[in-house]
């Protein structure tokens, strides 16, 4: 079994969390003050105009090889112990990738090119939450799909974090036809366009979403962690 | 008379562009440069990084207080120039290390040892340890800054340090980390000279590392 599904979608199409971008921003709880909004606001109106968000899975078969190892197709990525835990009992993989864009990317690098330090940064961190944005369309997909055959789905799971080494990502990305994703990678992995998101969904009867990995991963030096150990 | 007071509320408050006319201003009336950045300009960076801490103003507020000082430093640094007097109180190379594209910490590091006086070459993200060696050795600086965010690429601060002990640079550069997962032990353990889990505390971590506090 190999379906693939991509879709290329409008700013408006994507509902982003400003609450989100605020916490990414450092304010927590608190909400900008009116100087900051107005420039967020700005940026706002500027994004809708040249983004354009792109995202969309592979479902594969597979099975969980070892306590660290996943095959999807004839490919084995190794995951490590926290994700293929996560994957038990999936009967169905999906990897799927989703960016903010190229045309993001292109506007990123004007800003930067501005040499305006706050602006960079605020579109920098909206650019985050669109791809994240897009990464919950991808979800709603894939609980739609599940849904319609009486499976769950896992959480997702993204190389980088939870001990999956970022060199995964070639294997990853490799599962998809060429050209599909729009996603190019560096020689260090790191995804083209800048704001892109990969990484796996198990699915299944008997899948369960579980406490997210971070609720109880021990890495304590982890980015995801902060919170519960601060 | 220009009211230098204002020149330090326009830097705490990031208004760049009434920084930039105060500035021209006080020049206009032949202030002394040096004097506008060491007892109005630094103080209100110093300021802001006090409340930063405090969390009284968040990351946004602290770049608006940086560009504000920058444009205001750009003004003043070739009249200080001309006069023969050098602004910077050190060289700092800063960048995230490779297979890390996470630049908002560095950014902000960045901005804020500029801000306090530091010149500052920001290489960039996703850099590997030859482009270290190589900027530490092009800029002769003091100071390297490496940045990560992931835990899998925080291991890459190590290789760039030993990459500098290989390059027989080590002994002519203090080294700094930070990031989200990079912690003190952590920083011990690869060798690194300090560690800052702030863009202010990492002002005061360079200055204590050069003798300068």
């Amino acid at each position: 079994m190999e379906i693939f599904r991509f879709f290329d979608i409008s700013f408006s199409e994507i509902s982003l969390d400003m609450n989100e971008a605020y916490k990414l921003m450092g304010y927590g709880e608190h909400t900008p003050g009116h100087e900051v909004l107005n420039i967020i606001n700005e940026i706002y109106n500027e994004l809708k105009h040249c983004c354009r968000p792109y995202f969309g899975y592979g479902l594969f078969e597979g099975k969980i090889i070892d306590k660290e190892h996943i095959q999807l197709n004839n490919t084995i990525l190794n995951p490590g112990r926290l994700i293929s835990s996560a994957m038990k009992n999936a009967e169905l993989f999906a990897a799927f990738t989703a960016t903010a864009g190229n045309e993001f990317d292109n506007w990123l690098k004007q800003i930067e090119n501005q040499d305006d330090i706050v602006k960079y940064f605020i579109a920098n961190t909206l650019g985050s939450v669109i791809a994240e944005s897009a990464v919950s369309l991808v979800m709603k997909n894939l609980e739609q799909f599940a849904f319609e055959k009486n499976m769950c789905i896992s959480n997702n799971y993204s190389p980088g974090y939870c001990n999956w080494m970022l060199v995964e990502q070639k294997k990853l990305l490799a599962l998809f036809p060429s050209g599909m994703t729009k996603i190019q990678l560096t020689d260090s992995c790191l995804m083209l366009p800048i704001k892109s998101i990969s990484g796996i969904v198990g699915i299944g009867r008997k899948v369960k979403k579980r406490p997210y990995g971070c609720e109880i991963c021990k890495m304590k030096n982890c980015i995801k962690n902060q919170k519960k150990y601060n | 008379m220009t009211d230098l007071n204002l020149l330090y509320e326009a830097i705490l408050k990031g208004k760049k562009k009434t920084a930039i006319e105060l500035t021209n201003a006080a020049l206009e009336e032949k202030a002394d440069p040096k004097s506008l950045i060491d007892n109005h300009m630094i103080k209100a960076m110093e300021e802001v990084g006090r409340q930063f801490e405090n969390h009284e103003i968040f990351v946004p507020e602290l770049l608006m207080a940086g560009r504000a000082m920058k444009a205001s430093l750009n003004i003043l640094q070739p009249v200080l120039q001309g006069q023969g007097a050098g602004v910077s109180i050190g060289k700092v190379v800063i960048g995230t290390v490779k297979g890390d594209l996470h630049d908002i910490g560095k950014n902000l590091v960045a901005s804020m040892l500029e801000g306090c006086g530091f010149e500052v070459i920001d290489i960039g993200i996703d850099m590997d340890s030859a482009k270290f060696v190589e900027a530490i050795r092009e800029h002769k600086a003091n100071i390297l800054g490496l940045s990560a965010l992931l835990t899998t690429t925080m291991p890459y601060m190590k290789t760039v340090i030993e990459a500098l002990k290989e390059a027989g640079l080590r002994d002519q550069v203090k080294v700094i980390v930070g990031g989200a997962p990079v912690s003190q032990s952590f920083a011990t353990e690869i060798g690194a000279d300090g560690y800052s889990d702030t863009a202010n505390s990492a002002v005061t971590k360079v200055k204590d590392l050069l003798g300068i506090l």
